[in-house]
């Protein structure tokens, strides 16, 4: 049994950083869901929209901002690391 | 905001209880004195800090939470910016929810822009001190 992957040993203050890194990876693992469910929402937005134009504008946004959202989150950790890789550590 | 205050006055008067057996305490300060005189007076924590041991142990108390703080700034940031894609995400159509979610990431930035420069000016007065200190 794999028991140990979210079980940080808590020794010091430093080791508080652990559990907002484990967070953080729960938080990245949410968020393709949570993309994936945006455009099958966006998807009934544009079934739905029964041919009108600024239905399906609306439904397209909401593609979009998931898909943009979705990408803004999983590119932060390299981002962050690129502007400020070696400092504070 | 006034829990949170709390809980760190808990868990700093936590961390200079002085150590039981049961937890192997880290030493806060003990070095000697740059004048030559008694060595600095020592103290140990129950909660690790990140002491050196050597110096004022006050100083040393003070430069193990900067560097805690040092430490997590890309953690926090990059959770920042992490949340703030769900909040893009989630915009569905409505043109504020996305303001909200670039505001958010611009502040982001602005933070990590702010601790670069503290950073930099930090290493220009004390060269090298007081990060690794």
């Amino acid at each position: 049994m794999v028991n140990n992957v979210c079980n940080p040993q808590i020794q010091g203050l430093n080791d508080i950083w652990l559990i907002v890194l484990a967070v953080t990876e729960m938080l990245l693992q949410l968020v393709a869901l949570i993309a994936i469910i945006m455009v099958i929402y966006g998807g009934v937005q544009m079934l739905t929209s029964q041919g009108q134009p600024d239905g399906i504008a609306k439904a397209r946004t909401t593609i979009i901002n998931a898909l943009i959202g979705m990408t803004i989150s999983i590119a932060a950790a390299a981002i962050i690391t690129f502007l400020a890789g070696n400092i504070g550590r | 905001m006034r829990k949170t205050f709390v809980a760190f006055f808990c868990l700093f008067f936590l961390s200079i209880v002085p150590a039981t057996p049961a937890f192997a305490g880290k030493v806060c300060g003990g070095g000697p004195q740059p004048n030559g005189g008694d060595p600095y007076p020592s103290t140990t924590t129950a909660i690790d800090l990140g002491c050196t041991g050597k110096g004022n142990p006050i100083m040393d108390m003070l430069f193990g939470v900067i560097r805690f703080l040092a430490a997590g700034v890309g953690i926090v940031i990059i959770g920042s910016t992490i949340f703030a894609g769900v909040q893009y995400a989630t915009a569905r159509d409505s043109p504020e929810a996305v303001q909200k979610a670039k505001g958010r990431i611009i502040s982001n930035l602005m933070a990590l822009l702010l601790y670069i420069f503290g950073y930099a000016l930090l290493n220009f007065l004390i060269p090298g001190g007081f990060f690794n200190g």
